[in-house]
């Protein structure tokens, strides 16, 4: 049977799609367990961990203070306060070199930055001092440690759990503008109101699998991303593939990640929860 | 500004340790199935992460050996790792190439490499959180993570730090006891065999009191290794539990 995988890995997977199951045992729509820690990370101004199955992502926020720009005009967003970026190294798997940054980790990187634009967040959260002359940039770093598919949306809630878990202390400018300094005694954490419901899919043949692993990834002739917010707006969808999508499985894949709103959001609350406890 | 004190007068260093007492370790071993052999290490606040690959077929025939498997060594630290600074995120940076040729070079001489001809090792390094001594928190972790991936070793490598500092010898300094501009001494030994990996001081100790400082790391390497083993014991005993017997 072992060889038979080996040497047929997609007839392998035919014949349990058609019983409407996968050789890890869950069913075609079933979700990995999925584990959120925050604040694990005391060096950092914010932190979480993600495991979706075996795939685990920390992730790390680190609060910079910078002038504010000239051109930057007083619009009511914080874009490119936040910088997002994630790493694949070869930690996380043999198909990732060290010396340059993969395609999928670059591309990642991209829809997480144009992702968290898309977060309800007040600039005026993000000033260091009371009247904004001086600004608060996030960093936000994710260092996948073990990859076994479905990345994004692991991803994406541990870059959205660290965010809300975001501690800032109170700026003070001096009289003059010349000296600025952080009064560590009163930390206010982050507020962000707004959640991100992302779940993937991989398709095989006419089969939709959801949260595939890393095999099914490899083996799928499609792949479905889609990202809601709390108010079941959309907020990203991908779908690239071979295979022309119908729109009963795009509904059908709509519908199913709109069910998982209240589980990620539990999930997410309670990691905060459980991290202000400590 | 009055200079920091590293000592109180009754003794006890910044966090609370006497002078030869080490940080709490924390370890676990196999936490990534992908890897051949990985493991988690937290000594202190410094943490770590390593996975292992190989023996496997060496990526560039110019490197292979013909007579021992080459081992690799990469060494990356987090963005957020660090509490004072924020690492830029390149890794070409020569801190992280020392502390991995370092690495790479006390596994060279503990791993039984001469088994594994024309094939390669790699050991990856990634540091979540810094608190000084990294370079011993990095020795001890990746070999964790080498005895998980069932790689024949000659021995156990256990590395401490120590330093010198008010004119008394420090056993595994923190960040804040690094940077006090003392001695920074890192002794890295095969406990079991007896025989030293590696020995490097940066700064300057007064000859008298150098074998002091030595002798204090030699056993924090030891209560390493005590800790270590019991690491090793603890999870084979689990792995034995867990197996499936496959006669029945």
């Amino acid at each position: 049977m072992e060889a038979f995988q080996k040497i047929h890995p997609l007839e392998f997977y035919r014949k349990f799609l058609e019983r409407s199951v996968r050789p890890d045992g869950r069913s075609l729509q079933r979700i990995r367990n999925t584990t959120v820690s925050a604040g694990s990370i005391l060096t950092a101004d914010g932190s979480s961990f993600v495991k979706i199955g075996n795939t685990s992502v920390i992730c790390g926020v680190r609060a910079e203070i910078a002038e504010k720009q000239q051109d930057q005009t007083t619009s009511n967003t914080c874009k490119s306060q936040i910088i997002v970026n994630i790493e694949m190294g070869p930690i996380c798997s043999n198909i990732f070199s060290s010396t340059k940054p993969s395609e999928k980790a670059m591309s990642l990187c991209t829809q997480l930055n144009q992702l968290v634009q898309l977060l309800d967040i007040d600039p005026k959260q993000l000033y260091f001092d009371v009247d904004g002359k001086y600004l608060w940039y996030l960093y936000v770093d994710l260092y996948c440690l073990d990859y076994n598919g479905n990345i994004l949306d692991a991803a994406i809630i541990a870059m959205l759990s660290a965010l809300k878990n975001v501690k800032l202390p109170k700026g003070v400018v001096s009289d003059d503008g010349s000296e600025v300094y952080k009064e560590e005694d009163t930390m206010r954490t982050l507020i962000i109101n707004s959640y991100l419901i992302p779940l993937s899919f991989a398709v095989i043949d006419e089969y939709v699998l959801s949260d595939p692993s890393l095999e099914e990834e490899k083996l799928s002739n499609g792949s479905i991303s889609i990202v809601y917010n709390e108010k079941r707006e959309l907020c990203l969808q991908l779908y690239s593939g071979i295979t022309p999508l119908d729109e009963k499985t795009l509904q059908q894949c709509l519908d199913q990640t709109k069910q998982r709103t209240q589980e990620i959001k539990d999930l997410i609350d309670q990691s905060i929860n459980d991290s202000k406890d400590k | 500004m009055s200079k920091l004190s590293y000592i109180t007068p009754e003794g006890l260093r910044i966090d609370g340790r006497r002078n030869n007492e080490i940080r709490r370790l924390n370890m676990k071993m196999g936490i990534f199935n992908r890897a051949d052999g990985s493991a988690y290490y937290e000594q202190g606040n410094t943490k770590i992460t390593v996975a292992v690959y190989g023996p496997r077929e060496v990526a560039s025939n110019q490197r292979m050996l013909h007579d021992r498997a080459i081992v690799n060594c990469e060494y990356s630290q987090a963005a957020f790792s660090s509490a004072t600074d924020r690492k830029p995120t390149r890794k070409s940076d020569k801190q992280s190439y020392e502390i991995a040729s370092l690495i790479k070079q006390a596994f060279e001489s503990t791993i039984q490499i001469t088994l594994f001809p024309r094939s390669q090792i790699d050991i990856y390094v990634q540091v979540l959180q810094a608190d000084g001594g990294l370079k011993a928190a990095a020795l001890n972790a990746a070999t964790l993570a080498v005895i998980d991936a069932g790689l024949p070793m000659r021995d156990f490598i256990c590395a401490c730090s120590a330093t010198f500092i008010e004119g008394v010898p420090l056993l595994d300094m923190n960040q804040m006891e690094e940077r006090s501009g003392g001695a920074d001494l890192l002794l890295s030994i095969q406990p079991q065999l007896g025989g030293v990996i590696s020995l490097n001081m940066e700064s300057k100790v007064p000859q008298d009191m150098f074998e002091s400082v030595l002798e204090l790391a030699n056993l924090g390497c030891m209560k390493i290794f005590a800790l270590l083993q019991t690491e090793v014991k603890r999870h084979s005993a689990d792995l034995l539990s867990n197996q499936i017997n496959p006669k029945s």
